[in-house]
């Protein structure tokens, strides 16, 4: 009876899904059927047999109450986001994403830039101007391509103050919940796409390095802007779809967003804004100072690992505090 | 019909009743109590599973999966020695309370 089936449902759409939960609706959804069965046969309508059985159900809080359960939105003093709330954020998210996106993208075509402008310099493409013109003009392209980035990056953090309350305690209604659930889920196709292509892209970058250093030494820093403007794209995927993630995430309080793991991501966060500029420094000096374009790119993979390595153990360190 | 604030106290002694004669399952259980009150009572839905669960975290009953007749897999529910002991408990708790509302009854 699939009326019944949807009442019931309605009914228990605010409390936790446990086992025992379930179990029980299961078999109040049998009885309930047993006794509309049974009217039926009596002789009683449809519709007049639904109205007995549902007026005869009574009050799920009285049987909530039994099991020592509370609703799963609703337990007290823990604020619940409203729907405006949610979409308000989710919009707030995409926004920021981009723009941090966008940033990230500018700011390695700028590097990219910089490199193939000094590259240029360097064979002596760039005609008549000096060396120092050269070199400055490639700090230019870097400057003109960078400093909007940082603009972009200010103008992401704007309009989240207001959605502070979402890195503390907070709960969704069921409906929310669902709807967050819902619009997660239509976004994945576009995510998983993302990070595909990057991750294609990223794996095929490095390439771009050797092929320009077999056709010669004075070939291999085209082959590092090209690299880098790869990189460029692969971050902006990384960035966007992985921020629009995030935001569903910290909605549902899913995976990196349990009250445990936010003071661990903070912690990574931390080391993460150290390690990786200190990666780009290196990777540009050795460039720049020292013309290793044909190893130096090894230094992103290698930061990624040890990254990777740091990440772990700190999580593995700190499980058994949680427990106690 | 009863208000069900009276009648609170009883509904787990009405559902061991039924289960003194042999296992049963809910819907048996919630109709045979509305035939023996001749239509007075009929127990809800949710107070009837609020009684299964209570009594079965109190270890007066016991439940079980059978199928039933027509195939159809149900939760059975069985009473217990303790069962049986609580229901003795409630009738006397019984006999005694309609003793003494009784004495402030007219008409």
């Amino acid at each position: 009876m699939d009326v019944l089936k949807a009442y019931l449902d309605s009914l228990f759409a605010a409390w936790p899904r446990s086992d025992q939960v379930l179990a029980l609706k299961r078999e109040m959804l049998d009885t309930m059927e047993d006794k509309y069965e049974e009217l039926k046969r009596d002789g009683k309508s449809e519709h007049e047999a639904i109205g007995i059985v549902i007026s005869e159900f009574g009050s799920i809080d009285e049987l909530m109450d039994e099991l020592g359960i509370v609703p799963s939105a609703a337990s007290g003093n823990i604020p619940v986001l409203t729907e405006e709330t949610v979409q308000g954020y989710e919009t707030v998210v995409r926004r920021s994403s981009r723009l941090q996106a966008l940033g990230w993208l500018l700011v390695l075509f700028g590097v990219a830039a910089m490199v193939l402008i000094a590259a240029w310099n360097e064979n002596g493409v760039l005609g008549g101007i000096s060396e120092n013109t050269g070199y400055l003009l490639a700090v230019i392209a870097a400057f003109v391509l960078g400093v909007p980035a940082i603009g972009l990056f200010i103008a992401s953090g704007s309009g989240k103050e207001k959605y502070r309350v979402l890195g503390e305690d907070f709960e969704l209604s069921a409906g929310t919940r669902a709807n967050v659930e819902r619009r997660k889920e239509t976004f994945r196709p576009v995510r998983v796409r993302s990070i595909v292509t990057a991750a294609c892209l990223g794996t095929v970058s490095p390439a771009a390095v050797l092929v320009a250093a077999v056709r010669g030494e004075s070939q291999t820093p085209y082959g590092a802007a090209v690299m880098l403007a790869l990189l460029g794209i692969v971050i902006f995927l990384f960035v966007y779809s992985g921020g629009i993630e995030a935001g569903y995430q910290k909605l549902l309080q899913l995976g990196e967003y349990t009250p445990e793991k936010k003071e661990e991501n903070r912690v990574i966060g931390r080391i993460a804004a150290v390690v990786w500029p200190l990666a780009l420094i290196v990777f540009l000096v050795s460039g720049f100072g020292y013309e290793r374009w044909d190893v130096n790119w090894l230094v992103f993979p290698v930061t990624a690992v040890l990254f990777g390595a740091i990440g772990g153990v700190y999580g593995m360190r700190h499980k058994p505090k949680q427990k106690a | 019909m009863i208000s069900s604030d009276v009648i609170r106290g009883y509904n787990d002694t009405m559902i061991l009743y039924m289960l003194l004669e042999g296992e049963s399952y809910g819907y048996e259980i919630s109709k045979n109590i509305r035939r023996l009150s001749q239509e007075k009572y009929v127990m809800k839905e949710t107070t009837l599973y609020s009684a299964f669960t209570r009594l079965e975290k109190n270890g007066c009953i016991s439940s079980f999966h059978k199928d039933g007749e027509a195939g159809k897999r149900r939760t059975y529910y069985r009473i217990t020695e303790e069962g049986r002991a609580y229901y003795r408990e409630k009738c006397i708790e019984w006999q005694l309370t309609q003793e003494v509302v009784n004495t402030f009854i007219k008409e």
